[in-house]
């Protein structure tokens, strides 16, 4: 008996190791490319581990050539702008509907489809609107694009976190004299604070992560690291070096940001619909 | 009562601005044979747009199948392994975390950058996979990305390396969900590990599954990025998917009359997957 529990143990680590090699292999293999001189990439068979590792890519990317280091920073101000933009509409708009029931369940779930629009469907007419504004090209173009996908879902997981909130203390601090505006600020939302920076993080990383509407919209002066990585294919030479080393910047910070609010990523992943 | 709606103002202006009127305005270029590139004015064409993708255009129906033949196997591959590894991890074994956190990283890289990491591991010559199989003395170097039986299953393994982490989650919180007892119970009325998945673990996680392969497949629908990066459609189209048909015709043909109707199409498409979505979640609430 105590023989099969064992067996079975292993078993589950060996078919689990065999998970993790599949999840973690390609990215390990692509830290591995960032700090391989060209000679070690043009090779077969591969080299697995650099033999000596160089920086070069790294000092190319963001201090020779310096572009990449713009792309990133690109990245971070039109994924901060439009998320503090969001957070400015769906605080009240959230709270209305949690508190005053406006709409029914209607309207939010009007709101929370905005999330599920394919970027194909709207990317043509903000193409054709933004060539008119000239706002082709610039932080405000995504920044503004970016909005309704967003706002769906973060009006959405604020709802969630604004329901679970004790309506008590509110009225409470109403009873002895604050104003509703001044509850929301003094109360609802230093309480919430974890909810509106898991909204923030998922609105960031949404942005972070976006490729059509940056590939379209951008040219070279708003161009974010997403839409830089698939220029980087040319049909003579891949630079894998470079790649790699552009690939491992633009994952870190989501890494970092995702583990940030890792007990909340599966309801920030299901739009609430499925709660951990 | 009105000063209630202001709290909603801003949302409200943000939508009717930014997806009811782009989208009102794409209608309307698509009853057009509106060209970026032509100098004359574009002329009201009627349905057209809309007659030609659907009883003329192959190309528009070999992208459709090909969306599907891409998502609907991830998905199922997404659904059975993202419930095997579940299962594993909630066998209560040591170390839990730590694996879950390892093996959800995948989930939140940027999938154009997954297209990228992918597209360098198939590289025939120089890449990890052709370089595995030559460490186990397979010495033939795989064009994965150019043999067209191979490139569906190349952008399918891509999305299945991303987002079946998505899946383990899911069902992990689901079957995180289900009491103890009912498990027990069945246990001590003598059932087996596989008739208790079946009548009680399956049933019981019926909502959440059902989410996560909604979400998935509406997202499946709209796949753009990593194709992109691996393939550009090809190779001879096997790979071209909806997203990238329209975008072939409206940003590399600049046909945005014909364009906007095919993303009418998608549009509609995924709003018929999306009411079915809601009423899922709104059935539950």
């Amino acid at each position: 008996m105590r023989g099969a529990v064992i067996l079975k143990d292993a078993l589950t680590y060996i078919a689990l190791g065999i998970a993790l090699f599949f999840a973690l292999f390609p990215i390990v293999w692509t830290i591995s490319m960032s700090f391989k001189t060209i000679g070690e990439y043009y090779t077969f068979p591969p080299v697995w581990i650099p033999r000596e590792p160089t920086l070069e890519n790294y000092k190319y990317l963001l201090f020779t050539w310096t572009s990449g280091l713009k792309y990133l920073i690109n990245s971070s101000i039109v994924a901060s702008l439009n998320t503090i933009l969001i957070l400015l509409i769906s605080i009240p708009a959230s709270y209305a509907i949690a508190r005053f029931k406006i709409g029914q369940k209607n309207l939010s779930f009007w709101i929370l489809s905005q999330r599920m629009l394919p970027p194909i469907a709207v990317v043509i007419p903000y193409f054709l609107l933004l060539r008119m504004l000239h706002l082709i090209d610039t932080y405000w173009g995504l920044i503004v694009v970016y909005l309704p996908f967003n706002v769906g879902f973060a009006v959405w997981l604020l709802i969630g976190f604004i329901q679970e909130f004790p309506q008590d203390i509110e009225d409470a601090a109403m009873v002895d004299g604050c104003s509703r505006i001044r509850a929301i600020v003094r109360v609802v939302l230093p309480i919430i604070a974890p909810g509106l920076a898991v909204c923030a993080i998922f609105c960031f990383i949404f942005c972070w992560n976006e490729f059509m509407f940056a590939l379209i919209l951008t040219r070279e002066t708003a161009k974010t690291v997403t839409a830089q990585l698939a220029a980087f294919q040319s049909p003579t030479k891949i630079m894998w070096g470079e790649i790699s080393a552009l690939v491992v910047l633009a994952i870190i910070p989501v890494f970092i940001l995702a583990l940030s609010v890792q007990k909340y990523l599966v309801r920030g992943l299901a739009m609430g619909a499925v709660k951990e | 009562m009105i000063r209630k709606y202001n709290y909603l103002l801003p949302v409200i202006v943000l939508l009717i601005a930014i997806t009811i009127f782009p989208l009102l305005y794409s209608l309307s270029v698509s009853l057009t044979n509106f060209r970026l590139t032509a100098t004359e004015k574009p002329q009201f064409t009627g349905l057209k747009n809309y007659y030609e993708i659907l009883f003329r255009d192959k190309r528009f129906w070999r992208s459709l199948y090909n969306t599907f033949t891409i998502a609907i196997p991830a998905l199922a591959l997404e659904s059975v392994l993202g419930m095997a590894v579940a299962l594993l991890l909630n066998r209560g074994i040591r170390g839990k975390r730590i694996i879950t956190v390892l093996l959800i990283l995948p989930v939140v890289v940027p999938p154009i950058t997954s297209g990228l990491i992918w597209r360098m591991l198939y590289h025939e010559k120089y890449g990890a996979i052709n370089g595995l199989l030559y460490f186990f003395g397979i010495k033939q170097q795989i064009t994965w990305l150019s043999t067209p039986g191979l490139t569906k299953f190349a952008v399918i393994l891509t999305d299945v390396w991303q987002w079946t982490p998505f899946m383990m989650m899911m069902i992990l919180a689901g079957l995180q969900s289900i009491p103890v007892e009912c498990i027990e119970a069945a246990e001590v009325d003598g059932a087996s590990p596989f008739q208790r998945f079946i009548y009680i673990t399956l049933p019981m996680l019926k909502y959440t599954l059902m989410v996560a392969a909604l979400l998935r497949i509406m997202d499946l629908i709209k796949v753009f990025d990593v194709v992109f990066v691996l393939t550009m459609g090809g190779p001879g189209g096997t790979t071209e998917t909806i997203s990238m048909y329209t975008y072939i015709v409206s940003f590399r043909a600049f046909r945005m009359g014909f364009g906007s109707a095919l993303s009418y199409l998608v549009l509609v498409l995924t709003v018929i997957i999306c009411t079915y979505f809601i009423k899922v979640v709104r059935g539950r609430g």
